[in-house]
């Protein structure tokens, strides 16, 4: 007699391609970033091949393999402020799995030396806000970005935002 | 037959020494062999052709030092040409030359081993060890590499362990095994240095735990730094105090300067205890008579060794420095490595941190306990499959282990520049897709150049190998895209797949991984080592690895 694996994984592997990175999460379309932190790590407690070592057959290996990969990838996009935003929008569209191309973006120099991706939001807004010559916004957000990563490129935006605004303030006074 | 309780050894594959250990009745020992725990990661060809392991080898080293190999891990899944092996064969007196696909092969005592194969002998020598102590045959065990070790280090390893006898049921982050053993698993969000300084290599790792999930915030290192180091300054005080008082120098003497190097590295491991060593060693040039009298306080080690120990400093705050930390921010130190039992070492380490590290496991061990503790982990939460009977997974105390990718994993581009498919620390497994595009006009097949690391430039980085997918449909440049897969597995172990998606028939081509071994010549390795009995019962549990 074959060994069989949880019902629930069953259900998930036949569902795999009908289910968005929400539903395979068993998150609300809603959860903040906290959430979804805790519910992947329940999944991946629960669902993480490591816990299927004695599974006999590869075939039910594949099986948990395929769904626990899926989980990582929709904790990866749900994740990360930028890639949620391209998923919430193409969800709207039907689109239940983001486009791999966007996926597998590109980071340039500055934003891949920040491994947070909360930091590497606030270093792109602040680096809008420095090309906008909005040097308070940048120094704000580049301040925000360093209370979750001590990173040389926050630093250097915030120390180059502050000195613009004070030379701004004295050229006002003037 | 009552079904024995099934062991998973954890085991530490070290530079210079290795050791095991298993969780029996829920605490974790290390293995031993009347006193020894440690064994020298070393094998010999004795002049009778027989071959010596671990403690043995590091004898035979002393008589016959050409035919000794010891270090296999700095050779271990790298290419022959690659900077760290030219390194070796600068700096070893046996022999290391090119094998099949780029791979690295050693000879002594008149014969050829691969790499693998000099490290599946110090596995083999364990296992046997542990099924010695247990009594019984050990199958499965958890096996640690350093964090930065790269797929093809990885893969490199796990084939070891096959020949060996052993099947790996994961392969562990050595930083990762070190803060498990400390049970920093139980807590939530930590951050741990791992301060790993060993026979011939120096490490740092600063870990993120949380809920669970280890995460390598940075990883530095050098690969050549360690107690060996230490033993050669010391050595080179012995040899300073001989020419000055015999006028002899001792440069040219290899197996009078092995003798003394050993007496280094006993005067350099009781100063951790004493005060002040003394050694007469006799008959130093055997034919001349001629002695040395030694001695070394622990103040006057201090000022030998401390320019070297200082040189892990800036490897620390580089670590920092890219993790994005201040030393504040961190909450544990780990000690691990024989060098860290040095006092001055310590008080090194604290200054870097401004904290007082971990002691309470043997730095020696520690690796090998973390190990064991995940392989019994491991073997404790899987789920039960009752046949017809479905049952949940039950969440009890021991937790899954969730990795990440310590580098990133990149494709050549055109310049010699990377353009990185996989981000490090993602959590694995991972698959990411690219496009590419044929660059010049009716282009017949394109060449996929695969490395891992962090510098935009590709030769800076680990090369592991490459794909090749030919048969294109001659068209202008740009007409025809390739999509380029990379999948890392649960594993850590990497899957390329290059796809072409425009001619029709799609062709897959997987990555040729370079200085690693083809599964044909993996399978020829294992049943010429089962037909040799290498896998089986010796009938004796001597450190002799008959052949």
């Amino acid at each position: 007699m074959a060994k069989r694996l949880p019902e629930d994984i069953e259900t998930l592997v036949s569902n795999l391609e009908d289910l968005d990175y929400y539903a395979i999460l068993q998150l609300d379309s809603n959860a903040d970033y906290i959430e979804i932190r805790t519910q992947f790590h329940e999944c991946a407690q629960r669902y993480h091949p490591d816990r299927f070592l004695s599974a006999a057959f590869d075939e039910e290996r594949a099986k948990i393999y395929s769904v626990y990969k899926r989980m990582t990838e929709a904790y990866r996009v749900l994740f990360d402020p930028e890639l949620r935003v391209a998923y919430d929008e193409g969800l709207r569209g039907g689109a239940l799995r983001l486009d791999p191309d966007l996926r597998a973006r590109r980071l340039t120099g500055a934003a891949r030396s920040l491994t947070s991706p909360f930091a590497r939001l606030y270093l792109n807004a602040a680096k809008k806000k420095f090309d906008a010559e909005d040097w308070r916004g940048a120094a704000i957000d580049a301040e925000l970005g360093l209370s979750i990563e001590d990173a040389d490129a926050l630093k250097d935006l915030h120390t180059a935002a502050v000195r613009r605004m004070v030379r701004s303030g004295e050229s006002n006074h003037e | 037959m009552a079904q024995e309780h099934q062991f998973v050894l954890g085991i530490d594959l070290g530079t210079t020494n290795s050791a095991c250990a298993v969780v029996q009745a829920g605490s974790a020992s290390v293995v031993r062999r009347g006193d020894d725990r440690i064994i020298p990661s070393m094998i010999a060809a004795r002049s009778d052709g027989s071959m010596a392991v671990g403690l043995e080898a590091k004898r035979e080293r002393l008589l016959d030092p050409v035919n000794a190999i010891y270090s296999a891990k700095r050779l271990i899944g790298r290419r022959y040409s690659s900077p760290e092996v030219t390194k070796m064969i600068e700096s070893v007196p046996y022999k290391i030359f090119e094998g099949r696909n780029e791979s690295v092969m050693v000879g002594f005592g008149g014969r050829k081993l691969s790499a693998v194969e000099v490290s599946s002998y110090v596995l083999k020598y364990l296992r046997q060890m542990a099924e010695e102590a247990l009594g019984q045959r050990i199958r499965k065990c958890v096996i640690s590499v350093p964090a930065n070790f790269t797929d093809s280090q990885r893969s490199a390893t796990r084939i070891s362990a096959r020949l060996a006898g052993l099947e790996v049921i994961r392969i562990i982050n050595e930083p990762t095994a070190a803060a498990l053993a400390y049970g920093y698993i139980e807590d939530m969000d930590r951050r741990i240095a791992v301060y790993d300084f060993g026979g011939g290599t120096f490490d740092v790792t600063i870990l993120e735990i949380t809920q669970n999930v280890f995460e390598v915030l940075a990883t530095s290192g050098e690969m050549f730094l360690g107690g060996d180091d230490l033993d050669e300054a010391i050595l080179a005080a012995m040899l300073t105090q001989f020419e000055e008082e015999h006028g002899v120098d001792l440069h040219k003497h290899p197996v009078a300067r092995a003798r003394l190097r050993s007496v280094a590295e006993e005067v350099k491991i009781e100063l951790s205890e004493t005060s002040q060593v003394s050694r007469y060693i006799e008959g130093v040039l055997p034919d001349q008579g001629k002695n040395l009298n030694f001695s070394l306080t622990e103040t006057a080690l201090r000022d030998l060794i401390g320019p070297i120990v200082q040189r892990t400093v800036g490897v620390c705050e580089e670590a920092m420095k890219i993790a994005g930390i201040r030393r504040e921010q961190i909450d544990e130190i780990v000690l691990v490595g024989g060098t860290t039992r040095i006092p001055i070492v310590r008080e090194t380490v604290q200054a870097i941190f401004n904290r007082k590290p971990q002691t309470s496991i043997n730095p020696m061990s520690v690796v090998a306990v973390g190990a064991a503790i995940q392989g019994a982990a491991l073997v404790g939460l899987l789920v039960p499959m009752a046949d017809g009977g479905v049952s949940a997974p039950s969440m009890n105390a021991t937790a899954v282990l969730l990795d990440v990718t310590p580098r990133s994993l990149a494709v050549r581009t055109l310049g010699g520049n990377v353009d990185r498919i996989i981000e490090r620390n993602s959590v694995v497994p991972v698959e990411q897709t690219r496009l590419f595009t044929t660059t010049v006009d009716n282009q017949k097949y394109v060449r996929i150049e695969v490395c891992q690391g962090e510098s935009a430039s590709f030769d800076e980085n680990t090369k592991l190998g490459e794909v090749l997918l030919s048969g294109i449909r001659p068209a202008p440049r740009g007409e025809i895209s390739v999509s380029v897969t990379f999948e890392i597995n649960t594993d850590g172990l990497l899957e390329v797949r290059a796809l072409d998606g425009q001619t029709g028939q799609e062709q897959t081509a997987t990555m040729k991984v370079l200085g690693g071994m083809s599964p044909e010549d993996v399978e020829a390795m294992i049943s010429k080592a089962e037909s040799e009995g290498l896998l089986e019962e010796d009938g004796h549990g001597g450190s002799v690895v008959a052949r």
